[in-house]
């Protein structure tokens, strides 16, 4: 025969443990939904390693169709990638602002920025950035040339950039502009320039 | 032994003949064949890409379909001279942009077309649309029609926020000049030689489409197929207000910006046709 204290200690410990499965259900559930729904919300705060820079970057304006240099007070680590992925971070913390001046997808982010050679970069964003973005020939157009050009004023010496959506190669970014080729930084420059 | 080595010595020399007039018959053949190869590809577009390289791309979501003008078989043969393929953007489980809370971009676009063919078609210009009903095409597919086609002039429309009127766009990284007329061309750089060519169509549809008070701004753009295109290539955008985003549907405002775009291709037809 089983004592009686014994038997009410397995029956507590048997309740903790299925409280504890249905906790945990539960969170699984809950991260589940907000990453689904592109919640996940972006780190905003600084890297560890780094001074505070004022940078320029190249704003896009939906309302009246135009590009504008704005100065952002961001810091920046002293590795090239690193401060290429933070200077699009202080971009695109512009554009996730409420109101925005260029609405953006919740989560959207540069997740890393890779150098396969010294000219070249791989701008690798996160599966909202694309997903999120609104459809249409001039929005899509805007966020590309206000990406590079930014890329361009605070990262010197990049000639071509190539856009990657979570790891892999996208078509287009939002159903329109072109995401298979790579982007001339000169040629953009030119395209931009149509906007200021 | 003597023989034997006589004997071998002959066989060699006759190997080694054989050997030399089987490589310079070889060799003209060849030459015969390279020269006619050539000479096809400077004569034939057909010799271009047409087709896009297997890529990441070619896996987009967009199921195949049947496009619907084409024949198949016989298209390239019963092609007229000059004709102009109309684009409709998007389509089928591709919406394209949402304008509003009940427009979608695929039904604005196929709209605007069916007014431009008989507009077109009014004006003795023969009119091929790559889709005339709600199916779902990738842009890899309609690029291949319309390079295997010989289209004289390409127009894509689209539709999408923010601002008024109609934005005409052209290749934006295509590079005039860079490919050898006769050349195998990259899928990427089908448009180069066009780029003179497209340009003139887009500023001829902006000039027409401002005669018509309409608002018009011609723009670059990295819009995908528009550098894979074999021919001429623009692409048109009704501007929709975000506010007002039902004014793009306004049946007067889209038949004046047809009839604008009609007439463009009508006058610089004779430019296009002349250069193809």
């Amino acid at each position: 025969m089983i004592p009686r204290h014994f038997q009410i200690m397995i029956a507590l410990l048997l309740a903790a443990i299925l409280v504890s499965g249905v906790y945990i259900i539960k969170l699984k559930h809950k991260e589940q939904a907000k990453s689904e729904q592109g919640l996940e919300e972006r780190p905003i705060a600084p890297p560890v390693a780094g001074k505070q820079e004022h940078i320029q970057v190249l704003v896009a304006y939906d309302e009246d169709r135009a590009l504008r240099w704005r100065e952002a007070s961001v810091s920046l680590p002293q590795q090239r990638n690193l401060r290429a992925r933070e200077v699009l971070r202080a971009l695109l913390a512009q554009y996730l602002q409420n109101p925005s001046p260029h609405p953006m997808g919740k989560g959207a982010d540069i997740r890393d920025v890779y150098f396969i050679n010294p000219e070249t970069a791989i701008v690798d964003t996160s599966p909202q950035f694309a997903d999120g973005h609104p459809s249409g020939i001039l929005l899509e157009e805007m966020t590309i040339c206000s990406l590079m050009e930014t890329l361009n004023a605070n990262v010197p010496g990049i000639a071509q950039v190539k856009f990657i959506v979570d790891g892999h190669e996208r078509e287009t970014l939002a159903g329109h502009v072109d995401l298979m080729s790579f982007y001339q930084s000169s040629m953009v420059h030119d395209l931009a320039k149509e906007f200021e | 032994m003597r023989w034997t080595r006589c004997r071998t010595r002959q066989a060699g020399l006759g190997t080694g003949l054989l050997l030399l007039s089987c490589t310079l018959l070889l060799g003209a053949v060849h030459q015969q064949l390279e020269l006619r190869v050539h000479a096809q590809t400077s004569a034939n577009p057909a010799l271009q890409p047409a087709a896009p390289p297997s890529s990441a791309g070619s896996s987009s979501p967009a199921a195949p379909a049947p496009i619907a003008q084409f024949p198949a078989g016989n298209a390239v043969r019963s092609a007229p001279a000059f004709f102009v393929m109309i684009d409709p953007g998007h389509g089928g489980d591709d919406i394209g942009a949402r304008l509003g809370s009940k427009l979608a971009e695929k039904d604005i676009t196929l709209a605007l077309a069916r007014k431009i063919k008989a507009d077109l078609q009014e004006r003795g210009i023969v009119v091929r649309l790559v889709r005339d009903d709600d199916v779902t095409l990738s842009l890899e597919q309609r690029a291949e029609t319309i390079n295997q086609q010989h289209a004289g002039a390409y127009v894509a429309i689209h539709a999408g926020t923010p601002g008024g009127g109609v934005r005409v766009y052209i290749p934006a990284f295509a590079v005039n000049g860079s490919a050898a007329p006769g050349r195998f061309l990259t899928w990427e750089h089908a448009q180069d030689n066009y780029l003179p060519r497209s340009r003139l169509l887009a500023l001829g549809i902006a000039g027409e489409l401002k005669k018509k008070n309409i608002t018009a701004v011609t723009l670059g753009t990295p819009l995908r197929p528009l550098n894979n295109i074999h021919a001429p290539a623009i692409a048109i955008e009704l501007a929709a207000d975000p506010d007002n985003v039902l004014d793009i549907t306004d049946q007067k405002f889209q038949g004046a910006v047809a009839t604008a775009i009609a007439a463009g291709v009508a006058q610089v037809r004779v430019q296009l046709e002349g250069q193809q």
